[in-house]
């Protein structure tokens, strides 16, 4: 249901919100004034008196609302394969882009950008269903503590990578050395104390989010995994349980573990550069934001009832219906050639009904590596040898089957590759 | 030590930070304790001391004496302080004088101690010593004899202490000189302790509050006792729960945890009564303002200052206390924390210990639902009744929603539906008589009943094998009646599905060709309710999805196509029906054997069969079965009924006769509410209004009936309903052929209003073209790919496929050649099945037909999250004018063009046409059920209520194929009918409300179905007479029977008090206990003289218990009806029972027990609406009460004044046969006739009286009904008299007892002889003996010739004996063994009998006793008062027939103490008035074992008393 006006206590709500970020772009003003960067700081006034004004009047209870052409603009173009596109797309642009964006003022006009659009977005009665769900408050933070992290090496790895190119040495020169009496253990100490006081001050604010009693006679649409686990659950989307559930999160588990034996460059350690390794950057990178960041987001903000997809203004209407018109390989390849799956299964049994899927998978496993091997890691391969470049190729292929797989599907309709129900195998 | 000196971060930031963050967590720590400190709850529990403490306050203000009391007050307080002090002095010189005596009896005392421990220790060891070694032991030996020596010595001891003691007191007993004078401690302690008692009892209770008050003031203690942490140990505020580990909550039947209720933590007051809300809702005001209070204080002020000064040295802690203590106070408390405090409103039912559901019992969320173990408003889920409230609790206590509690508290509105979760048996509801303690869920009950909701949905009050909930099962078909025994017994054993008991509300349909047309019948299935405005029958079409509009261009012939099928298939079907009913008439016996044989042979043979013969088999078996069951059809009317030459005055006699055969009972009829012209006879045609909706409205009945076909079918129907329709509520009235034409010829010469909707309303016929495309759309469901359907539809199902289909396949009606009257029956017959018709209607066709809609056993707790709310936001959004509640907003909403949300009303046309409501101008839809239909706030109730109000709303704006639509009806719920003098808007605001009231209490009934197991000890388990009376009460609400009889008086509270009220009879001012006192004392001096004679007190009528004192009420039983006095009616409340007060002489001054009999004369209890309370009704009645009121009008003289309920005799001096014509009361009929005969009586109904117009009908009752209503009466009668002793359901009859008449008898003789009057008697015998003998001597000479004849010589030596002595008895007149049987047993009966029967006596004058006829046949024959009244109520009801009826009895009383002398005319009977009375009610119950026996067969007739009569005839009031 839209809401067409907002309850005086989430205009209130909002105000406090606002008031939030005015203080920390005043706060940001202030510390480029200190650096006279002139430009800067009135741009961080511009953004602190547009929270401001916004404060104010949501204060005085005359808040407006995110008009409905928006909200229904933006649900209209969000689908799961526009969002993971998009989310791809910024990925690639971020670090094409780094430099630029990783500027303190852009970075921060980008916050803000991002916090007045999530306030906006905020007076949108099922945005903020969703969003201000005690179970999801550690989720929106998270995001912010994840930009921020994001922010915070990859701007000092520009700058590495600059003092790098002119000879200088880099930031984290010194940081060799960190003294347990009296720093860590004192910081630490504080930590302790501000985390407990956060703690407090949370669990007076927002009470356990605590939902109703289990019964066996009804199960919650929709079943979510917890927060951290939302990622894998999307997985089940385009894999069998197997796959999703079991193989894919051993690699993971094992792949990171397999990081220190794999990782060839000497360089870069102990600070914070891009250029000098590139690729292991980029693939972490790509495997956390995208794979498991961006599609934690995904699980918990836009998957609703019957995990259908629903933009982020949409209502969640369990009876709200996707079309899945699915079709395994097999089913294409033999209609393709004017034969009925069953009738070749009947006739040869289910090796030769899947047998173009096996190829193909075993084409992936197998051929791609020496062909890859021979073309774009070849330098790869020269430095680490047969066995080390085969294990790097294969967490590498296994990362990559989520994407190959989700563009199939949004391509092709494909459900599985190999599909032998008699066994209860697919991939 | 730092490793260097160096530091990686500068010392000084990280200082602060640490400063910073050590603040931080000092401010989030301390406002956690802040937060814990504010809890609600616990302001709310500091709040509620003040509460409590002002509370006592003011009952101690209100106990505070007046200044006269006040004297005398502190006067004995001033004694009791002058005893205190005498003792006070006395004590020391008491010890002074005992001192040395003191330590001499200490030392004495430990003496004997120490002696006791030592023999007891010895005796232990003898005990041991014997045990181990035997008695004759050494050390056995030795032990018993010390022991022996140490209890001499103890004996000793003892007797020395006692001397100590005694002498000590002595010193008590000693006089000494004291201020007050001599006296000695003993007597200055007893004089302390009798002043105190006295004082006590003068001041106990204002002390006793005053105290309290003190106690609960918050003091510094209590804060420092509730300080954070401090508070952990015994703080004065803490959370109060009662938990239920056999009352658990059941999590979805999965995990079943203890159920913990904090509700106390808030509402402290809940169980304590002196917490009533408007006491507590006054502390909120000024108390300053309130003189009474202000005086109050004043008067405690004094007495606490008078007494102080009294006893300034006192230590008694109340005077202690200032005078301010008590100063009333305000407290500030909000209105929610008024309602939180405020005791429970039913502390009779609910919470108190002694209440059926005490709360450390039930707990409190077993019944309210919600959270019980949250402490806070919020999270307990409270839900608020309408949408004004919901916005206040947002506002005031932040309300919203709590979607994760499954269970949400149940608002005010829906408050009953919990009932349902142990009240299985819906009926247990209603305590008594009329008194529901869930009227709204039990109107919704009923109307789930009586609409037949259970026909389509499934209310089977079962979950897996337990009771959960009601069962509302249909009964199966066919019935158990009709079973054979075996079958039945076989039905009734199977535990896991007993037979359910509803029958379908509708009539059967098989009959229905000749009933009336197709015409009328397809107009009746589009829009009944433009027909009959209040049928129970709902709306099909013209509904929401199936109207014009709502249809596609291709459909939009659909609806009357189906209409028209539909009707098609009925009429056809039973054409064939009666066609075969009428051919089987025709059948020879023998043809049914041969087809009997068949049905036994192929049954025997069917299993050795293969498949396809198997199918033939079936086939044949299935046809034979149905010749024999057209065989036991009743053929149709046309055949069976053959109707007689119509009179001419017909109209007249048909409108007098339909009123007066109780037609009205049940039915309504317009063209009787009015009176008519006086008819041909010039007797007057009053107005007579039915006023029940039980059966079917019939004002224009006329107009569904058009031929003499349908006449006859009529009559039939009037002489014997059950013909056309077997399972009928009607019951066969008894009319004649005549009657029952008489009646039909006015109904139908009634002419029916012209309604141009009706007339209007049109059903098309439908083409070929719209048949097959509707065809083709079940062919498709079917299962048949287009080209089949084309060939089907062209050609029709070839016998070869038809073949391949299920016999009973709708397809069956498709064979080859297709034209369109098969196609019709193919649609009718789908479109039958798809709507359920045969949920109310027995249909040919459809005997095993499944119920079509969702099974409501559980609907209660129905996920909302399964239930389709489709579009129906939008639905109510385009529709309905939304109000915020029916309480605010309802009536000025209603024509204003903006909603409660400030829109513009939207202005499309709304689609239910002939819906319950009008509307054509936005019908009203609360809010409150608006927005539970409103994504992410959808609700079941929402879902519900929409459905019920327009069920079609949930397709609205949804694609649908034609039969996928919603298919459930639109009910009217209320029903409500038009008022004579009614405006149209008045009646559409009156309706709207009325039916918005009947919805909601649907819903209260069906939301109370959530089959949760209960635990056995907590479901309500009614039985013995509890059961027996709910049991009755379902039949006599399935039958109707409350309609024409009494069953049961209203219940009225008389509210005491000082209120002063004019009587309207003199106009002077009176309480309502000084009219009970003046009514008292008219009772007295009408009708006794000394009240100890009246004669049953142990019967409710004539005797009650007394109240309890101090009770500020009086609950009486009877009916409030009319006074005539003069021109005017004062309303009056007649009493059913006895009622009885207490109230204090005026010039004894000593309290006195009163009581006013039920009906007694003079006792006139007027009615005052302001101190007067209907608590509950009378139980049925009306019908009778009209009926009685227009005979009265048609013929005043025979039926009596329509008002003089009080006179016994009209002006005439013939008592009034007005309540003696319609059907009687049955208030006592438990303790009034023998179950047996009551039983016979209900099943084969006889009539009893001549009086009245009309005779006990028959119904179909079942054997298990009929048994039913027995019990019922005598349990009744038994649980509202329990002093009665009540035999049943078994009685056993004492006088039909040999030993009974000979016991009589025998005194008798001896009272014959004390009095000399034994020999009259004789001589007054001997010609009846003379009579008896003479005949006996004819009847001899007759045997004897006939002996001759047969030359039996030694039978006829025998014979001749015989006539020999009678002659010579008849000669000498003297008949030695008449007169031995008569002194052994005929002595009593006879004299009995002359009582009964001699010229003069009151009960001939009504009644016939045998031979003996009366003057005019008015009451019962008395032939047969031996099996059908009980002898204890015979005896009862002679003596004083008024006190067993409400209304005024044609009987008069018998026993009238004041005119006792005129009674004891030896003459008769010798005995007492009380003892005539036994005597007359004795020979009724042996009326058959003394029939023929020559003192009661010779003497009837005038002349038969020869002298006695009428001299002596002993007078009653024989006006």
């Amino acid at each position: 249901m839209a809401h067409e006006s907002l309850a005086p206590s989430v205009q209130s709500g909002m105000a406090v919100y606002y008031a939030i970020c005015a203080t920390m772009s005043a706060g940001f003003a202030i510390y480029q004034t200190k650096r006279r960067s002139r430009f800067a700081a009135l741009l961080a006034f511009g953004w602190a008196a547009l929270f401001i004004v916004h404060a104010a009047v949501y204060a005085a209870n005359r808040g407006w609302v995110i008009p409905e052409s928006v909200t229904h603009f933006v649900d209209a173009y969000t689908n799961a394969v526009s969002y993971f596109v998009v989310s791809s797309v910024a990925f690639a642009l971020l670090l094409i882009f780094r430099k630029p964006l990783t500027e303190p003022n852009t970075a921060w006009t980008l916050t803000c950008i991002s916090l007045l659009a999530f306030g906006w977005g905020m007076t949108n009665g099922d945005f903020r269903n969703i969003i201000a769900k005690p179970d999801n408050v550690p989720i929106v933070m998270l995001l912010f503590a994840v930009a921020f992290f994001t922010w915070l090496p990859l701007r000092r790895a520009v700058l590495n990578d600059d003092l790098i190119a002119k000879g200088e040495p880099v930031l984290e020169k010194d940081d060799e050395k960190v003294l347990v009496w009296p720093d860590l253990v004192y910081t630490e100490l504080i930590c302790m104390v501000v985390c407990t006081a956060l703690l407090i001050v949370w669990g007076i604010l927002l009470k356990a989010p605590l939902e109703q009693p289990a019964t066996t006679a009804k199960a919650p649409n929709p079943s979510k995994a917890p927060w951290y686990f939302l990622g894998l659950q999307e997985m089940l989307v385009y894999y069998d349980p197997w796959m999703a559930g079991v193989v894919l999160p051993t690699f993971i588990l094992v792949g990171l573990i397999a990081i220190p034996y794999i990782d060839f460059n000497p360089k870069g350690n102990g600070y914070y550069t891009f250029r000098e390794r590139k690729f292991a950057v980029i693939t972490f990178l790509y495997g956390f934001l995208v794979l498991w960041v961006v599609l934690i987001v995904l699980g918990t903000f836009l998957r609703g009832p019957n995990w259908n997809f629903f933009g982020p203004f949409e209502p969640w209407d369990p009876h709200k219906v996707d079309p899945l018109n699915n079709v395994n390989l097999s089913d294409m390849f033999w209609l393709a050639l004017n034969q009925t799956p069953e009738k070749i299964a009947a006739t040869y049994g289910w090796f030769v009904r899947e047998i173009v899927g096996i190829l193909l998978v075993l084409a992936y496993f197998i051929a791609l590596p020496p062909l890859l091997a021979k073309t774009v890691f070849r330098g790869f391969f020269m430095k680490m040898g047969f066995l080390r470049y085969m294990m790097l190729l294969t967490l590498i292929q296994f990362m990559v089957s989520l994407p190959l797989k989700m563009v199939l599907r949004w391509v092709f309709n494909l459900k599985y590759i190999v599909y032998i129900p008699e066994y209860f195998f697919n991939i | 030590m730092a490793a260097s000196d160096i530091f990686y971060r500068e010392q000084k930031t990280l200082n602060v930070a640490f400063a910073v963050s050590c603040v931080a967590m000092l401010v989030s720590v301390i406002w956690m304790f802040a937060d814990d400190f504010n809890r609600p709850y616990k302001r709310d529990q500091k709040v509620f001391r003040t509460v409590e403490e002002e509370l006592s306050k003011r009952t101690a203000l209100s106990l505070a004496p007046d200044e006269a009391q006040q004297k005398e007050i502190v006067a004995s307080e001033t004694a009791v302080v002058n005893a205190r002090k005498v003792v006070a002095e006395l004590k020391p010189k008491v010890l002074s004088a005992s001192s040395k005596l003191l330590p001499v009896r200490t030392r004495t005392e430990t003496e004997l101690q120490n002696t006791k421990a030592d023999y007891d220790a010895t005796v232990s060891y003898f005990n041991i010593a014997v045990e181990h070694k035997g008695p004759l032991s050494d050390d056995a030996i030795r032990l018993k004899a010390e022991s022996e020596t140490l209890l001499t010595k103890m004996t000793a001891k003892r007797k020395d202490l006692e001397d100590r003691l005694a002498e000590l007191a002595a010193f008590d007993d000693m006089e000494f000189d004291t201020s007050a004078g001599k006296t000695s401690l003993n007597a200055a302690q007893k004089k302390l302790k009798d002043l105190e008692a006295s004082h006590k009892k003068v001041t106990g209770d204002f002390d006793r509050f005053v105290k309290l008050t003190a106690q609960k003031r918050w003091g510094l203690a209590d804060t420092f006792r509730g300080l954070p942490v401090i508070d952990g140990f015994a703080p004065p505020v803490m959370i109060k729960q009662t938990f239920h580990d056999d009352l658990p909550i059941d999590y979805g039947g999965f995990k079943y945890v203890t159920r913990y209720d904090r509700c106390t933590t808030c509402h402290l007051g809940i169980d304590k009564p002196t917490f009533d809300k408007a006491l507590v809702a006054k502390l909120a005001t000024d108390p300053s303002k309130d003189e009474e209070l202000q005086k109050q204080f004043r008067n405690a002020e004094m007495l606490l200052a008078e007494r102080q000064k009294q006893n300034s040295d006192s230590k008694q802690d109340v005077n202690a206390l200032s005078p301010n203590t008590l100063r009333p106070q305000m407290v500030s408390m909000s209105p929610a924390q008024i309602n939180m405090f405020a005791t429970h409103p039913r502390l009779d039912l609910f919470v108190e210990a002694n209440s059926k559901h005490p709360m450390e019992k039930f707990g409190c969320s077993s019944c309210h639902n919600g959270q019980g173990s949250a402490t806070g408003f919020v999270d307990a889920t409270h839900t608020p009744n309408d949408v004004p409230e919901e916005h206040k609790w947002v506002k005031e206590h932040g309300w919203r929603n709590i979607h994760d509690w499954d269970t949400p508290m149940l608002p005010k509105r829906f408050a009953e539906a919990a009932c349902v979760k142990c009240h299985h048996q819906m009926e247990s509801l209603v305590t008594e008589g009329t008194k529901v303690e869930a009227p709204k869920l039990m109107k919704g009950y009923n109307l789930v009943r009586e609409l037949g909701c259970f026909g389509c949905h499934e209310i089977s009050g079962v979950k897996s094998g337990r009771w959960v909930g009601p069962d509302m099962r249909l009964e199966p078909e066919p019935p158990l009646e009709s079973l054979t025994p075996a079958e039945r017994a076989k039905r009734l054993a199977d535990p896991a599905n007993p037979p359910g008991n509803q029958r379908k509300v509708g009539p059967s349909l098989y009959r229905i060709a000749e009933k009336t047309n197709d015409e009328w019948a397809a107009k009746w299935i589009k829009a009944p309710r433009v027909f009959r405005p209040d049928t129970k029958m709902p709306h099909f079409y013209e509904q929401a999805n199936n109207v014009a509009e709502a249809l596609p261009e291709d459909q939009k012939q659909f609806p009357d196509a189906e209409v028209r099928a539909m009707t098609h298939y009925l009429f056809a079907k039973s054409q064939a029906h009666l066609g075969a009913a009428s051919a089987a008439a025709k059948r020879t016996p023998d043809e049914i054997k041969a087809d009997e044989k068949l049905i036994e042979d192929l049954t025997a043979k069917l299993a050795e069969l293969t498949d396809a013969d198997k199918r033939d088999a079936n086939r044949k078996l299935a046809a034979a079965k149905e010749r024999l069951v057209a065989a036991a059809e009743p053929r149709p009317a046309n055949e069976s009924i053959k109707l007689p030459e119509a009179a001419a005055d017909q109209a007249e006699k048909g409108r007098h006769l339909f009123a007066t055969k109780g037609c009205l009972a049940c039915h309504k009829h317009d063209g009787l509410e009015t009176a008519g012209p006086n008819a041909a006879d010039g007797k007057p045609q009053p107005g007579l209004i039915g006023e029940t909706n039980f059966g079917p409205d019939l004002t224009r009945v006329a107009a569904k009936f058009n031929a003499k076909a349908n006449r006859q079918w009529m009559v039939q129907w009037l002489l014997n309903p059950a013909v056309h329709s077997p399972r009928t509520l009607m019951p066969t009235v008894h009319l004649t052929i005549e009657e029952a034409d008489t009646i039909a010829g006015w109904l139908l010469a009634q002419p029916a209003k012209p309604d141009p909707t009706w007339d209007a309303l049109k059903v098309d016929k439908p083409d070929t073209e719209t048949l097959k495309s509707m065809a083709q759309m079940y062919l498709r469901k079917a299962g048949l790919v287009t080209r089949e359907i084309s060939e089907v539809l062209d050609k029709g199902f070839s016998k070869e496929q038809l073949s391949y289909r299920a016999d009973d396949a709708d397809e069956q009606e498709l064979s080859a050649p297709l034209d369109d009257a098969k196609l019709m029956m193919y649609i009718g017959k789908k479109g039958i099945n798809n709507l359920g018709c045969f949920a109310c209607h027995n249909i040919p066709g459809f005997e095993t037909a499944k119920p079509i809609g969702v099974a409501l056993n559980d609907w209660g707790i129905k996920d909302p999250a399964r239930i389709a709310f489709e579009d129906a936001g939008n639905y109510v959004k385009d529709r309905y004018h939304v109000i915020p509640s029916w309480s605010k907003g309802a009536d000025d909403a209603n024509h204003h063009g903006h909603d409660a949300h400030g829109h513009a009303k939207s202005t499309a046309k709304p689609l239910e046409r002939y819906a319950p409501y009008d509307t054509s101008s936005q019908s009203l839809y609360e809010a409150f059920y608006a927005e539970k239909l409103h994504h992410g706030h959808q609700k079941r109730e929402g879902f519900l209520h929409l459905k019920l109000m327009s069920p079609r709303a949930y397709d609205y704006n949804r694609i649908k194929d034609w039969n996928d639509r919603a298919r459930m009806p639109q009910f009217k719920f209320a029903r409500a009918s038009k008022g004579a003098n009614e405006s149209d808007a008045d009646f559409v605001r009156r309706e709207a409300h009325e039916e918005a009231e009947a919805r909601e209490a649907v819903m209260t009934f069906v939301l109370g179905l959530i089959a949760e197991p209960i635990p056995t000890k907590f479901v309500h388990q009614p039985t013995g007479d509890r059961l027996a009376e709910i049991k009755g009460h379902k039949v006599i609400e399935k039958f109707n029977c409350s309609s024409c009889h009494l069953f049961g008086p209203g219940q009225y509270d008389l509210k005491l008090g000082n209120k002063k009220l004019v009587r309207p009879d003199d106009g002077s001012e009176t309480t309502v206990l000084e009219m009970l006192i003046k009514a008292h004392q008219g009772f007295m001096e009408n009708e006794v003289s000394d009240p100890k004679d009246r004669p049953y007190p142990e019967h409710v009528a004539w005797g009650a218990k007394p109240p309890p004192e101090n009770a500020d009420k009086l609950r009486a039983r009877g009916v409030i009806s009319d006074l005539n006095a003069g021109d005017k009616n004062i309303p009056m409340l007649r009493l059913s029972e006895a009622l009885a007060f207490r109230y204090t002489d005026s010039e004894t001054k000593k309290e006195k027990v009163a009581s006013i009999p039920a009906n007694a004369q003079g006792a006139n209890v007027f009615w005052f609406p302001e101190v007067m309370k209907e608590v509950a009704p009378p139980f049925g009645g009306n019908f009778a009460l009209s009926l009685k009121r227009y005979l009265t009008e048609w013929d005043p003289k025979v039926y009596g004044d329509p008002q003089s309920l009080n006179n016994y005799a009209d002006e005439g001096g013939q008592a009034p046969n007005g309540y003696a014509a319609v059907p009687p009361t049955l208030l006592h009929e438990g303790e009034r006739v023998q179950p047996d005969w009551l039983y016979q009586f209900l099943l084969n109904p006889k009539p009893i009286r001549k009086i009245p117009v009309l005779q006990m009908p028959k119904f179909s009752l079942s054997n298990e009904d009929a048994m039913a209503l027995v019990n019922y009466f005598t349990a009744v009668n038994r649980l509202r008299d329990p002093a009665l002793g009540l035999a049943g359901p078994y009685v056993k009859i004492e006088q039909r007892d040999e030993q009974y008449l000979l016991t009589k008898t025998k005194e008798y003789v001896a009272k014959l002889k004390s009095n000399n009057l034994y020999e009259d008697r004789v001589k007054e015998l001997k010609p009846v003996w003379a009579q008896s003998a003479r005949d006996a001597l004819t009847a001899a000479e007759i045997k004897l010739a006939g002996l001759k004849v047969a030359k039996d010589e030694a039978k006829v030596k025998e014979a001749e004996t015989e006539v020999n002595t009678l002659k010579s008895q008849i000669d000498a007149n003297d008949f030695p063994a008449q007169k031995a049987r008569w002194e052994e047993r005929e002595a009593y009966v006879a004299d009995a009998w002359k009582l009964v029967t001699y010229p003069g006596n009151l009960c001939l004058t009504c009644h016939q006793v045998g031979p003996a006829l009366p003057n005019e046949y008015r009451a019962p024959n008395l032939d047969t008062t031996w099996e059908r009244l009980r002898p204890e109520w015979t005896e009862r009801w002679i003596s004083y027939p008024q006190r067993l009826t409400p209304y005024a009895s044609l009987m008069q009383p018998q026993y009238k103490p004041a005119e006792a002398k005129k009674h004891s005319d030896e003459k008769v009977f010798i005995g007492t008035p009380a003892e005539q009375i036994t005597a007359s009610r004795d020979l009724l119950m042996m009326y058959p074992m003394i029939a023929d026996w020559p003192v009661v067969k010779y003497r009837v007739g005038p002349t038969a008393f020869g002298t006695v009569a009428p001299a002596a005839a002993p007078a009653t009031d024989n006006k």
